[in-house]
């Protein structure tokens, strides 16, 4: 309800800023409208079963404006979305902002996606957007991020960029169910009547990142006071209930970029104080009540490899995590690793275009593996076919395979 | 009467001596010659110009790809921003190029709007064929002078145009090409034709110019049409709304126009 409400401000402001716009005289330029509509079959290979039958219909507007040397846009982006199996029908904005552009500043205010660093397909400073873990395990990896309410600020200085980014309302991280359930202790009840995070001021969040490109190489500096997207687990042993709470983090990161030949090298770091970790079971000691989690501050890295051979691109990372003044009793590793690798390679005059990647957690020894075969017929018709599958250890079982064709108008 | 005369005839041969000159001069040009006058002719300090590519495969379907272009060149760096406006699955993309005048490699960049965010991609990918296109990154750069030794083959007409046929063979073993002739205009220093060569050295395509025109004092190429004769795909390439020396800063080859578009 307090989506769809979100969603009704949106449109009714777009809407009204087309009607004011005339009244004001502002100078409208031409509307840019551009409509997708496409049928997926997600088959769950796990279940023998349809995971999901749907049609999709997304639209792009976008309307650009001008008055005294202020530019502005207005963006817009809703979705619709009916499952055939379920006849459930849902509705969404993606995105939905108001862009104003000065001379040497940018403010973009409303819904919104940012991504940050220098990394493919994992998370190091790319903390602004909070995870879904509900979504569809068909869609990219960048649409896996919630898009936020935000304010937006953009500076630059000598052809860099400052942007200042400020969150009024936090939003948590959805978490999947099935996976909450599935790391619930035995015995114990989960416990969400207390709201986590109140909507006021103090609660905000706030991230800055400066960033420059150059001949060389590319780099950025990034800063955060916000909020754990995923809630850290507190146990209350007595009542044998588990409580789901946020913590308060800052952040302080990084990530460069350069290129040698046909090598592009990445890297990216940061370093996380105020991170909840779950430790083993304590004693029941009423002076020495835990609550089962511990405080330490970790630090994340990652090193990557690009490299275009022969049309080919194959793309390596490697990312660490690791837990500083590191205690036995935590339950995690002290040490985190995972692996990614990509091939990627284009046919047909990139009518054709394949890519498989490989995502190892090494401390678990996972390996999920994700094919994408996709055609473009023509200009508007294309065709895509893939396989997520789970090749390695055990996980939460969520192996399909999908068809998707997409008409464009 | 006589001091008359002697001018006349001082004058006379003079003309002729100089015609002579010229005459042989124009002979003498070399391969190098023809292709550093097609390299140093005046192009402008900067230039804006919407490019419409379309590609056509063996059965005649079309694709179209719509792009809008700045390039400038500063003290040392020339500066070349793509923003793609059509179709609607690529709209919002953009790719900037840095060429430096030294032998540093290029810089180049690519914004993704799915992604939301700028990548550095490497520059060595110059054989890669550009969108689709029958066009090669390098193709549609400036390749530099001293990448190919060139030879003058002989003298043709193209359409009534005088031309001057030369062969350029590059220098590196491993480049894509084993050599490109071209035809270009005698008095105005365009490349009119070219043929492209691949590394058996059997013909893989020819770049045709059918029309150019003289804009802000600018011979410029607005309509050419790239044939893969080995493939049998063909890539059609149109300029309009040309435009030179419009003053275009630096703050155009920037991240934030990158994200933003033009």
């Amino acid at each position: 309800m307090k989506l769809l409400n979100k969603n009704i401000i949106i449109t009714v402001f777009v809407f009204s800023f087309i009607i004011l716009s005339t009244f004001f005289g502002l100078s409208v330029k031409a509307a840019y409208v551009s409509n997708s509509l496409s049928v997926r079959y997600v088959h769950n290979l796990d279940t023998e079963s349809t995971y999901e039958t749907s049609l999709i219909y997304e639209v792009d507007y976008e309307q650009r404006f001008s008055k005294n040397n202020i530019f502005g846009k207005i963006y817009v982006n809703p979705v619709f979305k009916y499952n055939i199996d379920t006849e459930n029908e849902d509705f969404s904005i993606k995105e939905g902002y108001l862009d104003l552009y000065l001379p040497n500043f940018d403010l973009r205010i409303g819904k919104q996606k940012l991504t940050w660093g220098k990394s493919d397909g994992v998370v190091v400073t790319n903390i602004v957007n909070p995870r879904d873990y509900n979504v569809h395990p068909v869609i990219n990896y960048s649409d896996q991020f919630q898009n936020v309410e935000a304010i937006k600020a953009n500076f630059y200085p000598n052809n860099n960029n400052l942007e200042v980014v400020w969150i009024p309302e936090f939003k948590s991280a959805e978490m999947n169910p099935s996976i909450i359930k599935s790391q619930l202790p035995s015995g114990f009840a989960k416990d969400v009547s207390q709201k986590e995070v109140v909507s006021d001021f103090e609660n905000s969040e706030l991230f800055i990142r400066y960033s420059s490109i150059g001949q060389k190489y590319d780099y950025e500096l990034m800063t955060g006071y916000s909020w754990e997207d995923e809630p850290t687990i507190h146990k209350d042993f007595l009542n044998k209930k588990v409580i789901p709470q946020h913590h308060r983090l800052f952040t302080l990161g990084g990530g460069v970029s350069t290129m040698y030949g046909p090598f592009v090298f990445k890297g990216e770091g940061i370093y996380i104080s105020g991170e909840h970790y779950n430790i083993e079971e304590p004693l029941l000691q009423l002076n020495d009540y835990t609550e089962g989690i511990i405080e330490k501050k970790e630090i994340k890295w990652l090193a990557g490899l690009d490299y275009n051979f022969e049309s080919y691109l194959l793309s390596f990372q490697f990312l660490q995590q690791a837990i500083l003044d590191y205690t036995d009793n935590i339950l995690e590793d002290k040490y985190r690793n995972q692996v990614t690798f990509l091939i990627k390679k284009d046919f047909m005059r990139s009518k054709l275009s394949s890519e498989v990647a490989f995502h190892y957690n090494v401390n678990e020894d996972i390996l999920i593996t994700k094919s994408t075969v996709s055609y473009d017929y023509s200009d508007q018709i294309n065709f895509k076919a893939g396989a997520n599958i789970n090749l390695e250890g055990e996980s939460f079982k969520n192996d399909v395979i999908y068809l998707q064709t997409e008409y464009l108008f | 009467m006589n001091k008359k005369l002697l001018t006349v005839l001082f004058l006379s041969l003079l003309l002729i001596l100089t015609g002579v000159t010229t005459e042989s001069f124009a002979e003498k040009l070399s391969g190098k010659d023809i292709m550093e006058k097609v390299y140093n002719r005046e192009t402008g300090e900067d230039r804006t110009a919407n490019l419409k590519m379309i590609l056509v495969n063996k059965f005649g379907d079309e694709r179209e790809r719509e792009i809008k272009q700045f390039n400038r060149k500063f003290d040392e760096v020339e500066k070349k921003i793509m923003f793609f406006t059509a179709p609607s699955d690529i709209r919002g993309t953009s790719f900037m190029n840095w060429t430096y005048d030294d032998d540093n490699e290029d810089s180049q960049w690519i914004y993704l709007p799915a992604l939301g965010k700028i990548k550095r991609i490497s520059s060595e990918n110059k054989s890669d064929y550009f969108m689709g296109s029958d066009f090669t990154y390098d193709d549609l750069g400036e390749r530099n002078l001293n990448e190919d030794t060139h030879k003058l083959l002989k003298t043709e007409e193209i359409e009534g145009e005088s031309c001057y046929v030369v062969e350029s063979t590059p220098i590196e073993e491993d480049d894509m090409y084993s050599k490109i002739i071209t035809w270009v205009s005698q008095d105005k220093w365009i490349e009119l034709k070219k043929e492209f060569y691949d590394k058996k050295d059997n013909h893989l395509k020819t770049l045709t110019v059918i029309e150019y025109e003289e804009i802000d004092g600018i011979y410029t190429v607005t309509h050419s049409k790239m044939n893969n004769v080995q493939k049998e795909h063909k890539t059609v390439l149109k300029l309009n709304e040309v435009e030179y020396d419009k003053g275009i800063s630096q703050d155009r080859f920037t991240e934030r126009q990158m994200k933003l578009g033009f």
